[in-house]
């Protein structure tokens, strides 16, 4: 990831500096009296922009601000956390958090925590174009007139709306050898059409955005046109004959296929309550032997990208399936503990207010060799799997359940104007994997990226990509 | 509050001010077999403004969401809010005055006890002796949460309004074990109060389901008869809550026309919907003295024996289209139907019960969904036979408009829509025709 690594902190906001400096000591405190002792403080505070044909609304997003202690007694870990970020409040309140240790002393440690390598340091995340920049009237122009341009190209459009976001995120993570921080900039903008013909309803969508400035969320002319094509494919489109059928993903399909398939099933907060069935699968072959997948918050720009996790872990990628061997899982700091595992930088929180799980970040099926016009051209009777819109997972049974809002016909190896929608692709992960042929070598990860819960719940920010997959799958 | 009333009312541009003060007490516990993983506490204290600002014909609306330590710096917060709302350009709309909010129960007293033996003995130890009563089953991990709320709703226009609200929320999971085959089984029960979670009957229900899932096949391939229930009933409604909202009439992204049929072709084969909004049933997720506008609370029908009678409607929208507001929508309430349970499930075709699946998620402009089947049973011949895998697709709206809704009725606390939870007053379960299923 592009970073500033620097030992001074003077990317952070004045008071977030003060706390910093404060931190280390009073953890230190703290550890006199508790095995181990950690601090995480976020700051989030952005701007929003919702504006459409009709309406608009401009605000900021809900800051989220807090602190967070952690503290182990050798068994299990008590959070307190609180939303004030007053030294003189957090002092008042450390016999709180020792009254904390009294209601838990008298156990006997089963686990030691490792507070990881001694460091000090503090990154910026790289932009050309600093959102707080750009005048608030440019871009709210710049929002209406992108809504005029898009809603004259099709007479079917009956609303266009566009959403962007942007945000300053600033992390402080202290343990005994730790001192990181960082501030995070983030950009996203997100193009949406609905339109009505003969009683019906269609929206389609594209977007862009991750951790990056305001240079990486402009439409090319390209796109905006191929969203409409989209939008009118949609109406043409009629339900899919179930079957099993041979089909070519679309980078945004591969992405999701990757994340939400087989990605929630090697956290290893899961393999701990013996939730996933990937754990019974490490170091055996789950895919194709062409088949690559890595998870990486160290890439620079996207959505899922970081530079420390939420228990100081440096960001770094994770091979997770190599050749077709399941190697490596995602770990948070418990489940690595617990299990013996080589930790990686997976342990993250929705907000200071929610616990730690292990989570992915940006999480991809690696690039082949085969180009994507090569995939298609080598399907007699198939799909291209176009767009996709949601996905959810099921780690003990690697179930899936994938939904594509567009497939398109591909007969004796072109593209057709038949199309179909709504698909559900279901059916057993490594069946799916196994059967991939063909790898695309361009890895894209396509869209605004967006957010990943946990369950119903947990939400924390990620991206997903991949090159174009060739495979055999259940489609209805 | 008084020294932030005090500044917004004489803040320049400020034309109008909302303020929700929400004070909020988050205890949790997370449990992995019958092992403490972590216990949290979090304290929170924010609030939650709007300001309006009216230029030339139009006005202008943003929030800022300022914690107890900003309020020393409130004014530099409101000059850059004034700002944004001087850029934002709406047509005029009103706030809802001083009124009378009715009494309404959303909070649970007996939460005031001691928290940590609610969330020990009461949540945590009577869920792990329940299954460790079961020989094939575990408990893999759950979470518990006990969450109260104190509310203060004000705004420049004289809305007062005090409450406190409090929501009780359980994740479980159990897995259950036949020879090499194991299965995983989620519950998330959610109420606002203890008594509307009855962990035994949620847990019994879920470990019988666990042990069905076990001797479960993929369901046939076919058109035919579908019938919802339980959780599969959860997202259901997403779709229609959209439509019929009048910021999508005014917005031009329903389909629906007040006074018109719902159904597309204007014809429907089953029984005609009825949907009513409800915030006053007791307890409920979406039971509220007023909306976040100050709108007191109501009960109203968005859809009378399938034609759209009113939008539910905030008072900016409600002055767009110059119709009375409703406030945001509340609980979700239909009718019951003239069919028993067993009579939906008896046909000379297959028909296939929907307990649960992995996640239904609908287009809630389009209708269309698909969503895979994470427990059902195929009702055929007078057999039962539980199926998973697979999934059903089709379109929600158009499928209302040949449903069969039973006589027996439910109450439960399901995810309305994708970001809201509510609670759903119905037919235990409802019937659709025109669902594709894919299986084997």
């Amino acid at each position: 990831m592009n970073k500033a690594e620097k030992n001074d902190a003077a990317g952070l906001p004045a008071e977030l500096q003060e706390i910093r400096a404060y931190l280390p000591e009073f953890v230190a405190r703290l550890e006199e009296r508790i095995p181990y002792v950690s601090a995480l403080v976020t700051q989030e505070s952005g701007l929003s922009l919702q504006v459409d044909s009709r309406q608009e609304m401009i605000t900021e997003r809900e800051p989220r601000r807090g602190i967070v202690f952690t503290l182990f007694n050798g068994r299990f870990f008590q959070e307190w956390a609180t939303d004030c970020l007053d030294i003189s409040y957090l002092e008042k309140k450390t016999d709180e958090m020792y009254r904390l240790l009294e209601e838990m002393k008298d156990l006997e440690p089963r686990f030691y925590i490792d507070p990881g390598e001694v460091i000090s340091a503090h990154f910026d995340s790289h932009f050309e174009i600093d959102p707080d920049s750009i005048k608030l009237a440019d871009m709210v122009d710049a929002c209406r007139k992108l809504i005029d341009d898009v809603s004259a190209m099709e007479p079917k459009i009956s609303n266009t709306s566009v959403m962007y976001r942007d945000s300053k995120e600033y992390k402080i993570f202290v343990n005994r050898n730790k001192v990181l921080s960082s501030a995070l900039t983030t950009c996203s903008i997100q193009l949406a059409v609905i339109g009505h013909a003969r009683g019906n309803t269609r929206m389609n969508f594209i977007g862009h955005g991750g951790v990056t400035g305001f240079e990486a969320i402009q439409f090319k002319s390209r796109e905006l046109q191929e969203m409409i094509d989209d939008l009118n494919l949609l109406f043409e489109s009629r339900p899919l004959p179930p079957g099993e059928y041979d089909v070519v993903s679309s980078p945004e399909v591969s992405g999701i296929l990757a994340h939400e398939a087989f990605g929630h099933g090697v956290e290893t907060d899961m393999y701990v309550k013996g939730r996933a069935r990937a754990a019974e699968f490490m170091g055996r072959q789950v895919a194709a032997p062409e088949v690559n997948m890595v998870d990486d918050p160290s890439l620079p720009g996207l959505n899922g990208s970081y530079f420390f996790d939420d228990e100081g872990a440096i960001a770094a990628p994770t091979r997770i399936i190599e050749n077709g061997i399941l190697k490596r899982g995602l770990t948070d700091l418990r489940s690595a503990t617990v299990l013996n595992l080589p930790r990686s930088a997976n342990g993250r929180r929705e907000s200071f207010e929610r616990k730690i799980y292990s989570r992915m970040s940006n999480t991809f099926f690696d690039a082949g060799k085969m180009d994507a016009e090569s995939l298609i051209s080598s399907i007699d009777d198939g799909l291209y799997l176009k767009k996709s819109t949601s996905g959810m997972e099921d780690p003990k049974g690697w179930g899936i359940q994938v939904i594509v809002n567009l497939a398109q016909e591909i007969k004796g190896g072109k593209l057709t104007s038949r199309v179909f929608s709504p698909i559900t692709m279901t059916g057993y992960v490594p069946d799916l994997l196994k059967s991939i042929s063909g790898v695309g070598n361009k890895v894209k990860f396509e869209g605004a990226g967006g957010m990943c819960g946990k369950g119903h719940k947990e939400m924390v920010r990620v991206s997903a990509g991949g090159p174009h997959l060739r495979f055999k799958s259940r489609l209805g | 509050m008084e020294r932030i009333i005090n500044v917004l009312d004489s803040f320049p541009g400020i034309s109008d001010w909302r303020i929700i003060h929400v004070q909020s007490t988050s205890s949790q516990l997370y449990v992995i077999g019958d092992l403490v993983d972590n216990i949290r506490k979090v304290h929170t204290n924010k609030f939650y403004i709007t300001i309006y600002s009216d230029h030339g014909d139009l006005r202008g609306m943003t929030h800022l969401t300022v914690f107890e330590m900003d309020i020393p710096h409130l004014e530099h917060r409101l000059s850059n809010a004034v700002y944004i709302a001087g850029r934002v350009g709406n047509p005029r709309f009103s706030l809802p005055g001083k009124s009378y909010y009715p009494y309404v129960e959303t909070f649970d007293p007996t939460l005031l006890g001691d928290i940590r033996d609610i969330l020990f003995v009461e949540l945590g130890d009577r869920l792990i002796r329940i299954v460790d009563n079961e020989p094939d089953i575990t408990l893999s991990s759950s979470e518990f949460f006990l969450d109260i709320q104190d509310i203060q709703q004000r705004n420049s226009r004289g809305v007062a309004l005090d409450y406190r609200k409090s929501e009780i929320f359980f994740d479980g999971v159990l897995l259950a074990k036949k020879a090499d085959l194991e299965i995983e089984m989620h519950f998330e029960p959610r109420a606002r109060r203890m008594q509307d979670l009855p962990i035994a009957e949620i847990v019994g229900r879920s470990i019988r389901e666990a042990r069905d899932s076990l001797d479960a096949v993929l369901p046939e391939t076919g058109r035919y008869p579908v019938v919802l229930t339980g959780s599969a009933l959860s997202g259901v409604f997403s779709p229609l809550i959209h439509h019929t909202s009048a910021a999508a009439q005014y917005r031009k992204t329903s389909q629906f026309r007040t006074g018109e049929s719902i159904y597309s072709s204007g014809e429907h084969k089953g029984e005609p919907l009825t949907l009513i909004s409800n915030s006053f049933i007791p307890f409920g997720l979406r039971t509220a003295p007023a909306d976040s506008d100050g709108i007191p609370a109501s009960r109203f029908e968005l859809i009378r024996e399938g034609i759209f009678i009113k939008p539910w409607s905030t008072r900016q929208y409600a002055d767009y289209l110059q119709i009375p507001a409703t406030g945001a929508i509340g609980n979700i309430e239909i009718p019951i139907g003239p069919n028993s349970v067993e009579s939906l499930l008896t046909d000379s075709r297959p028909v296939l019960l929907v307990k649960e699946f992995s996640a239904l998620m609908p287009d809630n402009i389009s209708g269309n969904f698909a969503a895979e089947i994470k427990l059902g049973y195929i009702y055929k011949n007078g057999t039962v036979v539980p199926v998973r895998g697979g999934s059903v697709s089709g379109n929600l709206l158009s499928g209302f408009q040949n449903a069969h809704f039973s006589t027996e009725a439910t109450f439960s606390n399901y995810a309305l829509s994708l970001d809201s939870f509510g609670t759903y007053s119905g037919p235990e379960a409802i019937r659709f025709e025109n669902f594709q299923i894919t299986g084997s």
